[in-house]
Formats: structure tokens, C-alpha cells, sequence
């Protein structure tokens, strides 16, 4: 499903037959006899079945160890580089970080708001590239790196 | 350390020396070599050159450098009589001139100490605007300098071109391209030394920040770097410069001043505005001076990445370490220890000096003290240089080369997690893995972790938990023989305790954890002439600060033995090996030489063993027991000499009794479950 916020207040629309709906509007949810601590959300079209995440303890743990990828940035998405898609450059738009000696460190290596870098990996040890240098960075650090998508005028043509 | 007060060497003022300077791993010690004739270590593990070195240029290339670093006349170059001698002082890596680290505050002092130095900088050609950061810091601070783009032969690999006459023209400054590993372009960069200059090159700051210089310029003292350079060294936040400069209360105020009013402005910390400012410029100059063509990827990029995948790079280490062990386990502790102890010292060189001392001296004291049991040939020499010198030198030569073809800091990734339960990171990885071929050689490694805290922590985890070579061997066949179950106990306990210990150190040692960024440089094939060279440096090393060690920790056994006192302790210690331990009270004297000379300790369990001695519960708790123990007293010495009285007695009283802790708990939990060793 694709949410677009919380959803006990959120029009989602199914994955699998592209219907949208409230899920709080649901009739299993007030008829099923089962439905007190029912956390799956079925499409009322299809009968397609997702983990409700707000009400499964399971899957709020799972989501902190093993989050879905993102495989490509949307315009103007901002996010973590840990959360950035492997292999893709991107931009760098923030630097999360109070550390004086750290944030000076970082812009040494070129990792400052308008530089370019790419996430290479994330385990076992997160690695950056930016420009021709390949870094080792702790997860910490590379999570404070707040990343765009590189704008499309911005892209050089082959 | 001091600054401009206390030049390194004796410098003729009408030759200034000429000083090298650049990033890590940019192959700057390779160009000083190529300068000068002598060799510096080269390495592609950040950090690692940290000594300084010095030559004399020929104007042909071909010098005849001498490390003395005391003032020594060097000497004229050859077959150049009343030719004037021009050092050269090659610097550690540096990221910045303005220092985050102590070798960046070497470079610093040495570009403060030595006026006016011609610096020669040598740059990545691949990493242009991270060379190009500190070539602006060069241009801020009016030195007169030469620019050179090393491995331009890597640079066109990945298809990419930079205009130098283009870079020159920006700069202000003469720029060459070398390959230096094939002396390509050292005689044009030598034609090029004459016609050093200052860069013309400026960096225009925010307003905020160029307001903080303009009130700190009528301040500051005449220096050998310019006024405008200082004076962002001191906004950035190189506190040393006050006592370097010995600078006035004023200044520290306009200096706090200006920090503060360039973190309102602008939002942020001065040294990262500052920072930020170059950076921009930096890439600016890049992008006007470079270009691409597309390429195949090289095939080292493609192993490069399988080296830290997160299934690949497991059994490419694994491998790694398996191949390290038979260069080093094998051929080195085995087959060169059995030649060089049995055969030549053992059939040669002590009789010989056995006769020799006899019949120098009639004093049996001396005799004793010379090749007695506890002797100084018989025992300090034999042991340092039969049996530690062969495997550390092997070790030397295997990890030259992890170091030279960029494997090591890929080491580093792969266990950096590891490292982190113990309150570490990856970096620490250096000196753990030398302590598997010598404890006392790795602690003087860890002078290259940033923090205290770290080397301290290492240091212990040394001590406490890392087998050298010598003893390894003898372990490791000794449990061959008891079988799986007995090697698995062994190894988990002491990886146990060293993750248990790790994690404790830390969070009780006060101080602070260094940051994990480590740069990866590509994967080479190794230069065989490096690799010579520089196992032949660290043996050198070796031979000057490990060998007295071991001839004091000889010393100590000696008077130890004639003053009775070794059999005291023996008898004192008794009831802990018997009691606790349960282990028979022949396995007291192989504990108590075991600390005085490691790989001993290790033999003498394994003869008692041998001989129906030790069952095998006991086996493992006095493998275990030894591993834990303080490695030998030359390492103990090591401690002393690197990290102070103190922080060693501190260590011991860790050791110690952990190591007896463990073994009684061992020894008790393999008697309720003697089925654990199969």
C-alpha cells in the first residue's frame, strides 16, 4: 500500500489493484469478530492484505532493522544518506551536526551542503563517494548527511 | 611541541629547505625518495608516515639522504664539491594545514619553523579539489610553492584530464604532472623548484568572516606564514598558535570575538565556514580545469568493492588471513625460528661466546650475566633475534604489502563493528593485527590512534587478549591435538573476554572515541622495491627501540634469579596454579617464565603436556590462562615507555587477576561439563 500519512487517517491506495479507500471507513473493522486486535489492512476491492504499521508491534520492530529502500529520490525529497538510494549521487542539502571539529573534518573531505555524494553501501560499514575519494564513515555521521535528489538541469548529458 | 622556536635540523638560511606537503596516500614520501635518494615509508593506510624525514636534493634526483634529525652536517651531494646543500623535510599526511591532528600540527610547525621554505605540494591528480583546499591554504599564507599532480597515470584510467597550464595560469604557481612510482616528471618538477612563487590565487570569505580577519591583522606577530593565513588559522580554531605565537590577551579576545560573530552570521562554526568557503572555491577551479571522458572501469575498482561487500568480503578476508598465517605462522615461527635458534645460535653463535666470555673474564657473575641462563646472548639475543626477529620480519613483509596494494583500510571496514562492542572502531585494527606477530611492537603502534582513551584501551586489549606469533604457534599446536570442542572453548573465551573487557574500557576510561572516517585508496599491485624497503625500515625499528627492551626484561630475570626471588614467587604463586587453577605445580615455573619470555611460558605447558602432565580440561584452562596473561615483560617495559608508570601498573592489576579469574571459573565449568571438550 502506499500511505501518505498515519493510517488511521489516510486514503491509501492498494498495491495490488490500484483501488484507493479509507481504511478507517472499513466495515471489517466494525463488523469482523476478530477485528479488536485485527492489525491488517484488506482492500475492500481486491480483499489484498497489508500489516497495518501503527497497530502491529512486529512490524514497527521489523522496520527498524530492515526499512524498505528507497530506489530512487522524488524532486525535492530530502532525506538521511543512509536512507538515500545505493549507487546515486545525490546532493548534499544539510549537515545535521553541532561538532565543530566533525563538521570541519567532513567539509575537508567534501562532504558540505552542495557537494555531490553517492552511498555506496551500508554494511558492514557504510562507504561514500564524493568526487574521486571513497570514505568509511560511521553509520552516525552518514545519517546526519541530509541528501537531496541532484536537480535534472544539474545532471550532465552523455 | 614546540613551534618556530626549535627547527628539526640545521638549515643554511641562504638554502631554504624545500618542504614536501600533500593529503595521505598521495605518494609525496615516493617523490621525496625520488628527490633525494632515501627512502620513507610509503603506505596506503592513512596515517602510518608519521615520522619526518630528511634528505639533500641532487639536482639530477639522485640525493643522499641521512635521518639523523639532529643537526648533523649531511654532507655535500657527490661529486659536487662546495655545491650548496638544499634539504629536504618530507611531512606527514594532512588533510588541512590548519590541524585536527598531531600530524597536521607538525606540518604546521614545520612550515612555521623554516622561513622561507619552498614547499613543494603534491596532489592526487584524481582528488584535484581536495589537493586544491590546501593549495589555497598555501596561497593564504603567501609560501612560496610548486604544485605536482601524482599518479596522473591513475588519474587517466578513470578518464580524467586536467589542464595544467590551465590549473598553473589560476593558481599563480608553476604546476607539473608526475607518475613518481616510475620517476615520470621528477626532473621536470625539479626544473619547476626554481620558480617557486606565492600563489596569486585568493579566496574572497563572507563579509562576517573577512570583517574577523581585518580586526585580528594589526595584532598579529611577523610570521613565516602570512598575517591573513594566521589569522584564519586562529578563527578556525587552532588554539596552539597563542602559546606558538605567544599572542596577547587581546588577541585571544578578537579571536573569541570574531568566532562568535561569524557563528551568528552565518549560522555556523567559523572552521566549517571557512572550510565551506574553500571547498567551494576548490571546486570551482576543478571544474574549470578538468574533464572526463567515459572508461571501462579497471579491474582493481571491481575488486576494490568485493573486498567490503557484505558477503564477498568475508571469505576474501578470510583467505587473506590464511595466506598471512602460512607466510608468517608457517615459514616464518616455524621453518626460519627452527634455523636461526637451533642451528646457529644454538650450535654457533653461543658457544662461541660462551668460550669467548670464559676467557675474557674469570668472574662467574659476569659470565653469568653474559651467557648464563638468563644471559644476554644466551637469552635477550637469542629470543630477540632467533625467534622474535624471523616472524615480526615476516610479519613486516606481509603486511607491507596489505598496506601498499590498499587492502588495510578495507580491513578496517570489515571489522569495524567488531571493533565498536569494544567501544573501538576499524582503525584500531593496525595495531591489533601487529600484535599477532609481537605484542611490544604493537603497542608502540598505537602512538597512531588519535585518542588517548583509544591507546590506552588497545594497549590493554593487547596486554589482555592478542597471542603473538611466538606463542600462537605453540597454542594452536598444542589443541590441534585435543580436537575442535577444546580449540572453540579457547577462542571464545578469550574473544569473550576481550569483547567484555572492550566494552567495559570504555565506558570507564575517560576520554573521547575518534571519529570512523577513513578514506579507501584504490587497490595496487605492490611495488617489490617498497616492500623490501620498507621491511628493511621497520626491522631497522625494530632492532633500535624493541631489542633493548628485551635485553632490559632479560636484565630483570637475571637479577630476579640470582637475588632467590624467582623461586619466591614461584612458591607464592603455587597455591593460585594448584588450588584454583587446578593444574599441577610444575605448570607454576612454565607461568612465571612464560611473562619473563613468552613463547617459554607456552613451550613449558607443552613439554609438562607432552609428558602425560595435563589432561585436557587442564590444557585448555593453562592455554587460556597464558593467553590472558601480560605478554612478556618487554611488553610490560613497552607500556612503561609509551603510556607512563601508571597506566601500567593499571594494566597489570587488570590482567592479571582477570587472567586467573577466568581460568579458576573455566576450570570449574569444564569439570561440571568435561563432555565440552569432546
Amino acid at each position: 500500500m502506499t500511505a501518505h500519512a498515519h493510517s488511521s487517517a489516510t486514503t491509501i491506495r492498494c498495491k495490488l489493484c490500484g483501488f484507493a479507500f479509507d481504511p478507517a471507513a472499513l466495515a471489517c473493522h466494525t463488523s469482523c469478530p476478530l477485528h479488536q486486535h485485527c492489525n491488517v489492512i484488506c482492500c475492500p476491492n481486491c480483499g489484498y492484505q497489508v500489516v497495518d504499521e501503527q497497530r502491529s508491534q512486529a512490524a514497527q520492530w521489523l522496520a527498524r532493522w530492515w526499512r524498505p529502500r528507497k530506489r530512487q529520490l522524488a524532486e525535492g525529497e530530502q532525506v538521511a544518506l543512509t536512507d538515500a538510494p545505493v549507487g546515486v549521487e545525490t546532493e548534499i542539502c544539510a549537515l545535521l551536526e553541532d561538532d565543530p571539529l566533525r563538521l570541519a573534518r567532513l567539509s575537508i573531505y567534501g562532504l558540505a551542503p552542495g557537494c555531490r555524494v553517492c552511498l555506496l553501501q551500508r554494511h558492514p560499514s557504510c562507504i561514500v563517494r564524493t568526487g574521486e575519494t571513497e570514505l568509511a564513515l560511521s553509520r552516525e555521521i552518514v545519517a546526519a548527511i541530509q541528501v537531496r535528489a541532484i536537480a535534472r538541469d544539474d545532471i550532465p548529458s552523455a | 611541541m614546540p613551534c618556530h622556536a626549535c627547527p628539526l635540523i640545521q638549515i643554511d638560511p641562504a638554502q631554504p629547505p624545500l618542504v614536501l606537503i600533500g593529503n595521505p596516500n598521495v605518494g609525496k614520501s615516493v617523490i621525496f625518495g625520488a628527490l633525494t635518494g632515501r627512502y620513507a615509508a610509503v603506505s596506503n593506510y592513512p596515517g602510518t608516515t608519521i615520522e619526518v624525514a630528511y634528505g639533500t636534493l641532487q639536482p639530477n634526483g639522485h640525493g643522499n639522504g641521512r635521518n639523523n634529525g639532529h643537526g648533523d652536517n649531511i654532507g655535500q651531494p657527490n661529486g659536487q664539491a662546495n655545491c650548496p646543500v638544499r634539504h629536504v623535510i618530507d611531512t606527514p599526511g594532512i588533510q588541512s594545514i590548519t590541524p585536527f591532528s598531531d600530524d597536521e600540527r607538525v606540518t604546521r610547525d614545520i612550515l612555521l619553523a623554516h622561513q622561507p621554505a619552498t614547499v613543494v605540494q603534491v596532489v592526487d591528480a584524481k582528488n584535484l579539489p581536495r589537493g586544491l583546499l590546501i593549495a589555497l591554504e598555501l596561497a593564504e599564507a603567501g609560501v612560496p610553492f610548486v604544485l605536482t599532480l601524482n599518479m596522473a597515470d591513475e588519474a587517466a584510467q578513470r578518464g580524467i584530464h586536467v589542464d595544467t597550464e590551465k590549473l598553473a595560469a589560476l593558481l599563480g604557481v608553476p604546476v607539473s604532472s608526475t607518475v613518481a612510482i616510475r620517476h615520470e616528471g621528477i626532473q621536470e618538477l625539479i626544473e619547476q623548484l626554481g620558480a617557486a612563487r606565492p600563489a596569486t590565487c585568493r579566496v574572497a570569505y563572507p563579509p562576517a568572516i573577512e570583517a574577523a580577519i581585518t580586526d585580528l591583522l594589526p595584532h598579529l606577530p611577523a610570521a613565516p606564514l602570512a598575517p591573513r593565513a594566521l589569522a584564519l588559522m586562529l578563527l578556525a580554531g587552532d588554539d596552539d598558535l597563542f602559546e606558538c605565537l605567544d599572542l596577547s590577551q587581546t588577541v585571544r579576545t578578537l579571536v573569541q570575538q570574531g568566532r562568535a560573530d561569524i557563528q551568528s552570521a552565518l549560522g555556523h562554526p567559523a572552521g566549517y565556514a571557512i572550510n565551506r568557503q574553500r571547498l567551494a572555491q576548490a571546486n570551482a577551479l576543478h571544474a574549470l580545469v578538468t574533464a572526463r571522458t567515459p572508461v571501462t572501469p579497471h579491474w582493481a575498482a571491481a575488486l576494490g568493492r568485493w573486498t567490503v561487500h557484505p558477503i564477498l568480503g568475508w571469505p576474501i578476508l578470510a583467505a587473506v588471513l590464511y595466506v598471512v598465517y602460512l607466510f608468517v605462522g608457517v615459514l616464518g615461527a616455524g621453518t626460519l625460528v627452527d634455523w636461526l635458534e637451533n642451528v646457529l645460535f644454538a650450535q654457533w653463535i653461543n658457544p662461541v661466546m660462551t668460550t669467548l666470555v670464559a676467557w675474557l673474564t674469570p668472574i662467574p657473575l659476569i659470565q653469568d650475566f653474559l651467557v648464563g641462563e638468563y644471559g644476554l646472548v644466551t637469552m635477550a639475543l637469542t629470543y630477540s633475534l632467533a625467534i622474535v626477529l624471523p616472524i615480526v620480519g615476516t610479519f613486516f613483509i606481509a603486511f607491507s604489502i596489505l598496506e601498499d596494494s590498499g587492502y588495510l583500510p578495507r580491513l578496517a571496514v570489515m571489522l569495524d563493528r567488531a571493533f565498536r562492542v569494544m567501544g573501538l572502531n576499524g582503525k584500531a585494527v593496525l595495531p591489533m593485527i601487529l600484535g599477532l606477530g609481537c605484542d611490544t611492537m604493537a603497542t608502540m603502534t598505537t602512538r597512531i590512534l588519535e585518542t588517548r582513551k583509544e591507546r590506552i584501551q588497545v594497549t590493554l586489549l593487547l596486554a589482555l587478549g592478542v597471542p603473538c606469533s611466538a606463542q600462537l604457534g605453540v597454542i594452536l599446536g598444542m589443541l590441534a591435538g585435543l580436537g575442535v570442542g577444546a580449540t572453540s572453548i579457547w577462542l571464545g573465551v578469550v574473544v569473550g573476554v576481550l569483547l567484555l573487557v572492550g566494552w567495559l574500557s570504555a565506558k570507564v576510561i575517560p576520554g573521547k572515541q575518534s571519529d570512523f572516517i577513513l578514506e579507501l585508496p584504490p587497490l595496487r599491485l605492490p611495488e617489490a622495491r617498497n616492500i623490501v624497503l620498507k621491511t628493511a625500515a621497520r626491522m631497522e625499528w625494530y632492532l633500535k627501540e624493541a631489542v633493548p627492551v628485551f635485553v632490559a626484561g632479560t636484565a630483570v630475570l637475571f637479577a630476579l634469579d640470582r637475588l632467590r626471588l624467582l623461586e619466591a614467587i614461584e612458591r607464592g604463586l603455587s597455591p593460585l596454579i594448584v588450588g584454583w587453577l587446578g593444574l599441577p605445580s610444575e605448570a607454576t615455573a612454565a607461568f612465571l617464565i612464560g611473562f619473563l619470555r613468552r613463547d617459554y611460558g607456552a613451550a613449558g605447558l607443552f613439554n609438562i603436556a607432552r609428558q602425560g602432565g595435563l589432561d585436557p580440561v587442564q590444557v585448555v584452562v593453562s592455554l587460556v590462562v597464558i593467553t590472558l596473561f601480560m605478554p612478556c615483560v618487554a611488553n610490560l617495559l613497552m607500556i612503561v615507555k609509551e603510556h607512563g608508570i601508571r597506566t601500567a601498573l593499571a594494566t597489570s592489576a587488570v590482567v592479571f587477576p582477570l587472567a586467573f579469574l577466568v581460568g579458576g571459573l573455566l576450570r570449574w565449568a569444564l569439570v561440571w561439563m568435561p563432555g565440552l571438550i569432546g
